[in-house]
């Protein structure tokens, strides 16, 4: 499945507006905030129709699985389901079992979980982990106005952080790269995402700038964003690209018209079937798109062109201001 | 004082917003901390046991309090399970701990949910006790790795 779907719900008192972006969405937040009247309204239209006395707006195919049924369980009613968005209520343990994370990476479906706890077994972005919040700009005394606002839109950037230390989440050719360019710095890989927050207390004095892949981070920034906050003694930020293949396909180092549609409208390309998280994506564009070049690109090791003067300045182009600063 | 088990060790409730809706009593729904409570986390107001005034909703009944607020009037009304604290948000956070002031509460949690100020909460997994939020989330994620330990032996 791919592509972006916008959904409008609506009752006679209030509506949501919110649009899809990727095939794994996270719904939290505080109490109260709607989240079970959303999937109630979405649910009750799917069963009746306008006779719900609901509206529900939408290019896409969904469903609602609020719990079990009686004699049918999870397996039975969604097995079956191909090209749907599925919204999952809260409290439906199954979606943190293995058997459910291999669903969700072999049917190619989008899902929208309602839940607070972190979804270890899948991989999500953390721009697509939200609270509904109020829409101020639709404010109306008769109807009340809901949108999704991203949670992890303004994680701390890393102004005034002297980086003696940087963690990368990357083992190999990441590593390889942000090891050269932060050569000043004491450079760490972390050996998978999951270990971070634990990589976090165990880096010693000076401050730390930690990298990390944003598209299957969602799970982890929780622990992370505590864990950050938990060290008062230093300046530790995140830094959370997509993935560093994004940086690459971004720096303009390879350029195709191909690539330039592709990077414009990533959700129509980004085959949910296929790649569970775009970081999967990213990286399989750009060992196809330099497979025939004489600089074909690994995950393993990363070759001498892209460690050349040339690629590592076009790459530090894509970096945050404060960071390339940084680097003078 | 509140306990904590996080992310296992314990037998939960799985979905207590659906148990509250078969159970709850009219008694419950207008004694003055709960009216306290539904007022600050939904921002309704109780106008009697069969009614509660929503700013968005209108006129609704207990059964549509969000989740939220049915599990906080649980764990102070009902004993009978351990409740699963993460269908809390963090606006749930100082009922939780002004509950467990008037009881022993063990609770059930898969998220950091947060605390703030001064408290006493023991990590059931650890049997730790911590007292502010930077002892907290160190207890906790220390309790996860506990777990993770103990799930890789099983």
């Amino acid at each position: 499945m791919k592509g972006e779907y916008l959904f409008q719900v609506r009752s006679k008192r209030i509506r949501f507006s919110f649009r899809i972006h990727r095939n794994i969405t996270v719904i939290k937040g505080d109490s109260a905030t709607g989240k079970t009247t959303l999937l109630t309204m979405m649910y009750e239209y799917l069963r009746s129709g306008r006779e719900s006395g609901y509206s529900v707006n939408t290019e896409a195919d969904y469903f609602v699985y609020l719990r079990d049924e009686v004699g049918r369980d999870w397996t039975e009613v969604l097995f079956p389901m191909s090209n749907k968005i599925i919204f999952i209520e809260e409290n439906n343990n199954f979606i943190f079992s293995k058997e459910f994370a291999e669903f969700v990476k072999r049917s190619g479906n989008y899902f929208v979980f309602v839940n607070r706890a972190p979804l270890r077994m899948l991989p999500y972005s953390i721009h697509e982990v939200y609270e509904i919040a109020i829409d101020g700009q639709h404010a109306d005394l008769q109807e009340s106005w809901h949108t999704l606002r991203e949670l992890y839109s303004n994680f701390p950037m890393p102004e005034y952080n002297r980086m003696e230390n940087v963690l990368t989440e990357d083992s190999n050719s990441g590593f390889e790269f942000f090891s050269s360019v932060f050569w000043k710095s004491m450079v760490t890989s972390a050996g998978g995402n999951s270990n971070i927050p634990e990589k976090i207390d165990k880096t010693g004095d000076g401050d730390l700038l930690v990298i990390a892949d944003g598209a299957a981070f969602g799970a982890i920034m929780e622990d992370c964003i505590e864990t950050l906050e938990n060290h008062d003694n230093k300046r530790i930020t995140l830094w959370l690209p997509e993935s560093f293949e994004y940086l690459i396909l971004k720096s303009g180092i390879i350029s195709t018209p191909e690539l330039d549609m592709i990077l414009e409208s990533i959700p129509d390309y980004a085959d949910s079937k296929q790649y569970i998280s775009w970081e999967q994506f990213f990286t399989d564009l750009l060992i196809h798109l330099t497979k025939d070049t004489l600089f074909p690109y690994s995950k393993h090791h990363l070759g001498k062109y892209y460690m050349t003067g040339m690629c590592k300045q076009q790459v530090i182009k894509e970096f945050p201001e404060a960071i390339r600063e940084n680097l003078l | 004082m509140l306990k904590i088990w996080y992310y296992g060790g314990v037998q939960y409730m799985k979905d207590a917003p659906s148990y509250f809706d078969h159970v709850y009593e009219d008694e419950w729904i207008t004694d003055p901390f709960v009216r306290e409570m539904i007022q600050d986390v939904d921002q309704s107001t109780v106008i009697s046991a069969h009614v509660i005034e929503s700013p968005v909703l209108g006129a609704i009944t207990p059964k549509e309090i969000s989740g939220g607020v049915k599990v906080l009037i649980l764990m102070l009304k009902d004993d009978s399970f351990v409740y699963n604290m993460s269908n809390c948000g963090d606006n749930c956070a100082k009922w939780i701990l002004k509950i467990a002031e008037q009881k022993d509460l063990t609770v059930y949690l898969q998220h950091i949910l947060r605390f703030e100020g001064e408290f006493k909460i023991m990590i059931m997994n650890t049997g730790k006790i911590v007292h502010n939020r930077k002892e907290y989330v160190r207890g906790l994620l220390e309790a996860e790795r506990l777990q993770e330990e103990l799930q890789d032996e099983g």
